[in-house]
């Protein structure tokens, strides 16, 4: 672990005891090579408080993936850690008011808005001197926390994944499909989002019960994120190199995207807002045998080992599908991790708490247990392989590893916090009106388009 | 002199002791009633100027220390050629003098069953009452379940009657779905207002009418009605103001519930407070919510300003009631 910065009093025993420390660890850095000589001096941090607003360390206190803050408080006497409840208005609440929590949990497509406004603490020098988070061995996923000059990807680090997942990877309950004659493609088997809609649609002919086929983009809440996926690998974008505006109307290949996705809505395959699901997403849905596909990543394993039984027996990770003409891209949508503010009021003890929970026993914990994929290569060996699911959802992961190296280029303009952007929120807005034929497709997706233009125009006002 | 003096002195003192009463009884009025004026302070008055402050501003969740300025009425003639905003007024507006007529006949209505010496009073005031006691959010989950397209209560009483049984309340009928379940879920507390001024009516005048040949009609149009007509303003200054502060209620029954703030409303139940909540909260944009909400303020207060104005025609104020 690295070490506070921040100074105190120091006793004469503290003396001894440092001195101690700085020989052994001079010892260490000299084997360790050069990466420790730039190590930041190791000094103990006066009593401080850091207040972190994100979710996994106050749902399911006591379950595997939920590390104890006590557990960090003993070992940090020092720091006393303030856990918020995730709140998306009393977040957006701080923030304009200029008093952000010190760390917050956030989602790749948040991270260019805050970094473009100098909203988030350059972290460079904290992981250079860090031993428990190595850059070198941080996975492409964490570059969504990179930004410089209107780049995502590139300059400063401002935080990273607490784990992640290739996220256009598709989960199955291949019970479902029994007695149907529909062939499910093998855990990395190539495919197209046309062979989806084909399954898709012969599920629903075989089986009409079943209410919900597959479950688009969350809900639609990452329908812009999955899109994007789709355009970047025909080469094509949403914005322009600028981010002044969307390309939607004007933009053949992106309204051919949308269009697909609709299909699932119009013949309400969907968990959309015309054909709801009560649970919200589609974890419980799936599990219970209600939903046949979801677009989730490797992370929705975690969701299906710890259900066991029928679930872990008739669950299945197949490959991401193509888009037509693409090539295979398979990037993390999500990358759901933390970030520091620039205005935190003793940024050492807020790195004590981020180094802690993402390269510490968390972060080594949560990596046996599926729920995503670790940021770091070196916690790969951790993955779970006990079930025969846990190796078909590696194998598929390991296939698309190499496809998910692409960096989206979310527009900075677009300002929030809640999970789904605006234009997301604008899809959902006019969804079941245009599904239910109130409202032509062309009429929807202007109404998107105007809404997300007017986002951006609010947004370019920072 | 002495005893000259001492009548003197006695009326002297009457009026310092009058004084003093008043002082007394002046601190405990104020004593008693600043709790609320402090928290009205602190926590209506001083958000509601910086509200109007903000709303004159370019304040975003972003640029408070990037670019933040004054910017005028600039979100005021924004909002002006807002067509959404005014939709979401007009939705609002329809919401009020749709729920605020329902609530007080329905409110009346329950009162005067209740009133009128049925059996088992307890038991249907309790049924009557119960759906105030229900938190909104359990609510609306009922009302979801209710209407539900697929399995609801209403669809499968429908289809047994031979009806549709495929009805989407939800989405194709949002605003009646919202009206129903505002209908039933605020109709509870103004009953009991009712039933209060009800009962404040005297038994004689009814005892006379009826010596005059009065029946029951006339005698709630020439008695009743006008004897409550200070309820019945009441309860319509509340009700407009309860009305035109609906905005959880269309976010809870909403189909998309967990799919961001208020994203699957149906645009016929987003009022303007969501309206103005959507912006600040949905995308960050605090100055121009701000002068949303200002402006709905404003045209509640005119709203509110004209229902008093028009109390003086049809509000019966008896001289008893305020001790004259």
């Amino acid at each position: 672990m690295s070490t506070p910065i921040e100074d105190s009093r120091i006793t004469r025993r503290e003396l001894l005891q440092g001195a101690a420390g700085v020989a052994g660890s001079l010892a260490v850095g000299s084997l360790a090579g050069p990466e420790l000589a730039k190590a930041i001096p190791r000094r103990r941090l006066a009593p401080t408080k850091v207040v972190v607003m994100a979710q996994e360390l106050t749902n399911g206190a006591g379950n595997p993936g939920t590390p104890s803050v006590k557990d960090f408080e003993d070992t940090h006497p020092n720091i006393n850690i303030e856990l918020l409840d995730v709140d998306a208005a009393k977040f957006q609440a701080m923030m304009a008011a200029g008093q952000p929590p010190d760390i917050w949990r956030t989602q790749a497509p948040l991270v260019p808005q805050w970094a473009k406004r100098g909203q988030l603490l350059n972290l460079d020098k904290y992981f250079r001197a860090s031993d428990l988070i190595r850059p070198a061995q941080l996975t492409p996923a964490n570059n969504y926390y990179r930004y410089k000059n209107g780049k995502i990807g590139v300059g400063p680090r401002y935080g990273m994944v607490k784990d992640w997942s290739p996220d256009e990877t598709v989960w199955i309950r291949t019970d479902l499909f029994k007695r149907t004659g529909i062939h499910i493609p093998g855990p990395t088997d190539k495919w197209t989002y046309d062979d989806l809609w084909e399954i898709a649609l012969k599920l629903h002919r075989k089986n009409k019960s079943l209410k919900w086929i597959l479950d688009v983009a969350n809900g639609y809440t990452w329908i812009d994120r999955h899109i994007m996926v789709q355009l970047a690998s025909i080469g094509k974008s949403l914005y322009p190199k600028d981010f002044s505006h969307i390309n939607l109307t004007k933009n053949p290949a992106a309204m051919e995207a949308f269009r697909y996705s609709f299909r699932y809505s119009q013949h309400k395959f969907d968990l959309g807002p015309e054909n709801p699901n009560p649970d919200g997403w589609s974890g419980p849905g799936f599990v219970s045998g209600k939903i046949a596909m979801t677009q989730y990543g490797y992370w929705f394993l975690g969701m299906v080992s710890d259900s066991g039984g029928d679930v872990v027996k008739n669950s299945r990770l197949l490959a991401a599908p193509r888009w037509k003409g693409g090539k295979h891209l398979d990037p993390t949508i999500t990358a759901t991790g933390w970030v520091i503010s620039s205005r935190a009021k003793n940024p050492d003890a807020a790195w004590e708490v981020f180094e802690w929970y993402m390269g510490g026993k968390p972060a080594r914990d949560r990596a046996g247990i599926g729920w995503g994929v670790p940021a770091q290569r070196s916690l790969f060996d951790r993955l779970p392989t006990k079930t025969a699911v846990q190796r078909n959802a590696k194998k598929t992961l390991l296939h698309e590893l190499p496809s998910s190296k692409v960096v989206l280029q979310y527009n900075p303009y677009l300002v929030g916090l809640a999970d789904n952007t605006a234009v997301a929120s604008a899809y959902l807005k006019y969804l079941a009106d245009a599904a239910k034929g109130k409202m032509s497709f062309q009429s929807f997706m202007k109404k998107v388009e105007s809404d997300t233009n007017r986002a951006i125009k609010v947004g370019k006002q920072g | 002199m002495g005893t000259a003096e001492t009548p003197l002195a006695a009326t002297a003192a009457r009026p310092r002791r009058r004084a003093s009463f008043r002082r007394r009884e002046t601190f405990a009025f104020y004593g008693f009633l600043s709790p609320w004026l402090l928290g009205f302070i602190a926590l209506t008055s001083v958000p509601l100027v910086l509200a109007f402050a903000m709303s004159l501003s370019n304040l975003t969740t972003v640029n408070l220390h990037t670019n933040l300025h004054y910017v005028g009425g600039q979100n005021y003639s924004r909002a002006y050629h807002d067509h959404e905003m005014w939709y979401s007024l007009q939705r609002t507006g329809i919401l009020m003098v749709t729920i605020v007529p329902l609530w007080i006949v329905t409110q009346l209505g329950l009162a005067m069953i209740l009133n009128a010496g049925i059996k088992f009073l307890g038991l249907w005031r309790t049924l009557f009452y119960i759906a105030v006691v229900v938190p909104v959010v359990a609510k609306a989950f009922i009302w979801k379940a209710v209407f539900a397209q697929d399995g609801g209560l209403v669809n499968r009483v429908l289809g047994a009657l031979g009806g549709n049984s495929n009805a989407d309340w939800l989405l194709d009928h949002p605003t009646a779905t919202l009206v129903m379940l505002l209908v039933w879920g605020g109709a509870g507390i103004g009953m009991l207002i009712f039933i209060a001024g009800l009962r404040g009516i005297p038994e004689e005048l009814y005892e006379v009418a009826r010596i005059d040949g009065a029946n029951a009609t006339r005698r709630f149009v020439s008695i009743t009605l006008p004897l409550l007509t200070p309820v019945i303003m009441f309860q319509l200054v509340w009700g407009l103001v309860l009305a035109a502060n609906v905005f959880v209620e269309p976010v809870l029954i909403s189909p998309g519930l967990q799919q961001g703030l208020g994203s699957t409303v149906p645009t016929q139940n987003v009022t303007v407070n969501l309206y103005a909540l959507q912006r600040i909260f949905g995308d960050g944009d605090f100055g121009y919510g701000a002068a949303i909400a200002w402006i709905f303020v404003l045209l509640l207060l005119i709203v509110t300003a004209l229902v008093f104005l028009s109390g003086r025609f049809w509000v019966f104020y008896s001289r008893e009631q305020y001790g004259k």
